[in-house]
């Protein structure tokens, strides 16, 4: 149950913000565009930090140990903002901010023969 | 839930191409086991939240501290291919409650591995099932516990299972890396073979 009189954990990380129209693949990659972290709250400068090197919503909220859906929230104000940037492949058609915009790399001859011969070729 | 305060592996600065993997099954069926048996990382656990209202209410995975949220933890792995390309492999909660979630997941995934085990029939039905739904490619994938290899055949799992003839089945040791990876390359491999089918088709 949540007691309306305090204050939920996760409700105080994202600022209050209650849901964003941004649809994210937890297995997108995102990296940061500016890291210069002022102004920005705790956790949002852990994930622009953590972004200097591509990553995903899901390790970033495994990492952190923040709930994939504030994650979410999180880094649609940072994109915003212009701290991060998804790392998309492909030709955008409509929104960038829409994952299903992009022709995905499962579709992809090329891309699957790359992987099928890696994964064989894979040192165990 | 365990404390991920272990140090985190970040992926190298040249990765683009993320693909991913699904690979579900029953409870208990071995899922985690086959992540961790090829991950490049140590299974990572993500928490997702979402309301009990189910589906529709939870499309933005929005967070609503006026209702009962519920979480659900999924396990997911990571494969350097190549410089560029990053495969995830991750094992999806199947309960029909976080089918926006397993949406969202799935979408442009390269296919499932489902894997079973023939001691839990019903566990293999609906994960079976589930991945028909989600119109993804896939292969079934036997993980023997005990003797169950002796026990039955290939052709008698295929049976009992109602496994189309075009769907490939084998067995796979989760526990095995090398037995993963084949099933993995072979999973690849069955969906390039249906892009050349729809290829020809046109």
């Amino acid at each position: 149950m949540i007691d309306p009189d305090v204050p939920d954990g996760l409700y105080m990380i994202v600022g209050g913000r209650s849901g964003t129209s941004l649809r994210l693949d937890p297995f997108t990659l995102v990296v940061t565009e500016r890291s210069d972290t002022t102004g920005l709250t705790l956790e949002q400068a852990d994930i622009v930090r953590l972004c200097e090197r591509p990553i995903t919503p899901a390790e970033i909220s495994a990492c952190l140990t923040i709930p994939l859906g504030a994650v979410t929230i999180l880094l649609a104000d940072l994109i915003d903002q212009g701290h991060v940037s998804l790392r998309s492949v492909g030709r955008p058609t409509r929104r960038s901010a829409d994952p299903s915009a992009f022709s995905s790399p499962a579709d992809d001859r090329q891309l699957l023969e790359k992987l099928r011969v890696g994964l064989i070729n894979l040192a165990l | 839930m365990s404390h991920q305060d272990r140090v985190y592996q970040p992926l190298a600065a040249s990765a683009t191409i993320p693909m991913k993997i699904l690979v579900t099954g029953g409870f208990g069926v071995g899922k985690t086991t086959l992540v961790g048996a090829i991950s490049e990382i140590t299974p990572l656990t993500t928490e997702a939240e979402m309301t009990q209202a189910g589906a529709g209410v939870d499309e933005g995975l929005e967070l609503r501290p006026d209702k009962t949220t519920t979480t659900v933890a999924f396990d997911f792995g990571r494969i350097s291919i190549d410089e560029q390309i990053v495969l995830y492999l991750f094992g999806a909660p199947g309960q029909e409650r976080f089918h926006a979630l397993w949406e969202r997941l799935c979408q442009g995934a390269v296919g499932a591995i489902v894997l079973v085990d023939t001691r839990d029939a019903e566990g293999s039905f609906a994960a079976l099932d589930r991945v028909e739904r989600a119109k993804l490619p896939y292969l079934v994938a036997h993980n023997p516990f005990g003797d169950e290899a002796e026990r039955w055949s290939l052709e008698e799992i295929r049976a009992s299972l109602d496994v189309d003839p075009g769907t490939p089945l084998l067995r796979c040791d989760a526990r095995d890396p090398a037995q993963v990876r084949e099933a993995l390359a072979a999973l690849v491999q069955h969906r390039q073979n249906l892009l050349e089918q729809e290829g020809a088709d046109e």
